[in-house]
């Protein structure tokens, strides 16, 4: 049933006529992306969550090259917190140009997975594979505990952890990884224009929904129905947190592709830093019944982490491997998208949109009031 | 979760009151025995338990959960962990429907050797 609600705004130079053009169905659904922000708690398998030293540490340490081998960069230097902490290149650069976009770093608290290919089932070991990866930051377990050792930081890490003389290298890697975590935990988006119409939509206050632009309403309507956007992009962070197949091409050359799911769980599977491993701070292992249960299957082969849409406007270029410049781009993928390129086994969720101009400019419109500065 | 202790706790001290106790699942299978299942409301895209209940005396062999989207041709990404409580009772974890949307859970219960497959439809929004 279309409920046209219509609210009277008096406003200094007269009457504006505006309305909320949402179903009642439409607006229980839009209840479903809030309220923001979500309520959150410390990270139990971190003990250093929530710790105002090792927050300060690892906002220190992150913006800083110690972490990788040579002094050649930093965490900031592929997520800079300058551009809502990723970068405008396509693929990040590492000591080789990697094969993936440098995804934004915020609003990580409490997820499932970690990473495009879902690698990391916590994030304290999200933040510790960079420091460690061959072709990012480059470093073993021992040389960073050296470089722990003679930097400037060496005072404010034993405050935390201890004497570093009676650490194993593997702890200090690990313990760095949680106050580079316990610092990513603080990163958050602001409200929006949408959290404001949703908060209103919620307390049935139609004259403060009807703020919201038309453009934007529509293009939810398309979000949550025809475009089939909602089916992965739900909840309060626009995410189901799993992985999906969304049409774009995985070869990275003539001979290579980009595996996605498929390899992010081999690595999880062989991860001694998952939250059913001996370095969960966590005595009762909470999440780690993901990291047992997962399934394995040809069809996740090339599928990728579905990103959330909080800050979206922020952080282009899009997708896992940064191939679409602008949210245009992206609108116009998924409605052009080639059906050729998606698994044969995979799911029948995406289907070629057709959408019109307007169309496409309303969804942009909407994924820009995600953003508290589109 | 206030439903599902009040389940356990009645299975727990008297016979299965399966008539009174949640869903009752289908089967294609004549004169199966009845099976039925009692779900709190299903979290999108968040790990969730069910308890099914066998109503019969015949051993039971197995009992095995999955559930697919048939619309989009998937199932879950998760291998549901199946626990025996006694008394015909089985508490089901790490279930999660990560898409909103119709899906079919099927219950497959061995028989002293006989599999009998049941199913139920869940709407989720």
């Amino acid at each position: 049933m279309k409920v046209l609600l219509t609210a009277a705004l008096i406003v200094l130079t007269g009457s504006v006529r505006a309305e909320v053009l949402l179903s009642e169905d439409e607006i229980q659904q839009t209840l479903s992306f809030g309220p923001w922000p979500p309520s959150v708690s410390s990270d139990p398998s971190n003990r250093v969550s929530n710790d105002v030293r090792a927050i300060a540490l690892g906002e220190a340490l992150f913006n800083d090259p110690v972490l990788s081998v040579d002094g050649a960069f930093a965490c900031a230097s592929c997520h800079d917190p300058g551009q809502a902490f990723t970068t405008s290149e396509a693929r990040a650069l590492g000591r080789v140009l990697l094969d993936r976009n440098s995804p934004s770093l915020r609003n990580l608290t409490g997820l499932r997975w970690y990473g495009w290919g879902g690698k990391s089932d916590n994030l304290w070991a999200a933040s510790l594979h960079p420091i460690i990866e061959e072709q990012e930051m480059a470093h073993s377990k021992e040389s960073l505990k050296s470089a722990i050792f003679e930097s400037a930081y060496i005072d404010d890490f034993e405050a935390i952890f201890g004497g570093i003389q009676n650490q194993e290298p593997e702890l200090v890697l690990v313990n760095t990884a949680k106050t580079i975590s316990a610092y990513l935990e603080t990163l958050t988006t602001d409200r929006t224009q949408f959290d404001d119409f949703r908060d209103a939509l919620e307390q049935r206050n139609l004259a403060a929904a009807s703020n919201y632009p038309e453009a934007a309403q529509r293009g939810l309507q398309l979000f949550l129905g025809r475009g089939n956007c909602v089916f992965c992009h739900n909840g309060p962070r626009f995410s189901n947190n799993e992985f999906h197949d969304a049409g774009v091409p995985y070869f990275l050359n003539e001979t290579e592709v980009d595996e996605g799911r498929f390899r992010g769980l081999n690595l999880l599977l062989s991860s001694p830093y998952t939250l059913d491993g001996v370095w969960n701070d966590d005595p009762d292992k909470q999440g780690a019944w993901a990291v047992r249960s997962v399934r394995r299957s040809h069809s996740d082969f090339g599928t990728f982490r579905t990103p959330s849409l909080r800050g979206v406007a922020e952080t282009a270029p899009y997708m896992h491997d940064g191939s679409l410049v602008d949210l245009e781009a992206v609108i116009r993928h998924y409605s052009e998208i080639d059906t050729e390129r998606l698994h044969a086994d995979g799911e029948a969720v995406i289907a070629e949109l057709n959408l019109s101009e307007q169309e496409i400019a309303d969804l942009v419109a909407f994924l820009g009031t995600l953003s508290s500065s589109p | 979760m206030i439903r599902w202790v009040a389940l356990f706790l009645i299975s727990s001290g008297m016979a299965v009151a399966c008539e009174a106790t949640g869903q009752r699942l289908s089967s294609k299978v004549l004169d199966a025995p009845e099976v039925h299942m009692v779900v709190d409301e299903v979290p999108l895209a968040q790990p969730f338990s069910i308890l099914i209940s066998v109503c019969d005396e015949i051993a039971i062999d197995t009992l095995r959960v999955d559930a697919t989207m048939p619309a989009h041709q998937h199932g879950m990404n998760y291998v549901p962990k199946v626990t025996e409580l006694g008394d015909g009772l089985f508490r089901v974890d790490d279930m999660l429907f990560h898409m909103p949307g119709l899906w079919e859970l099927q219950v497959d219960v061995g028989f002293g050797g006989e599999p009998v497959s049941y199913t139920s439809e869940v709407e989720l929004k």
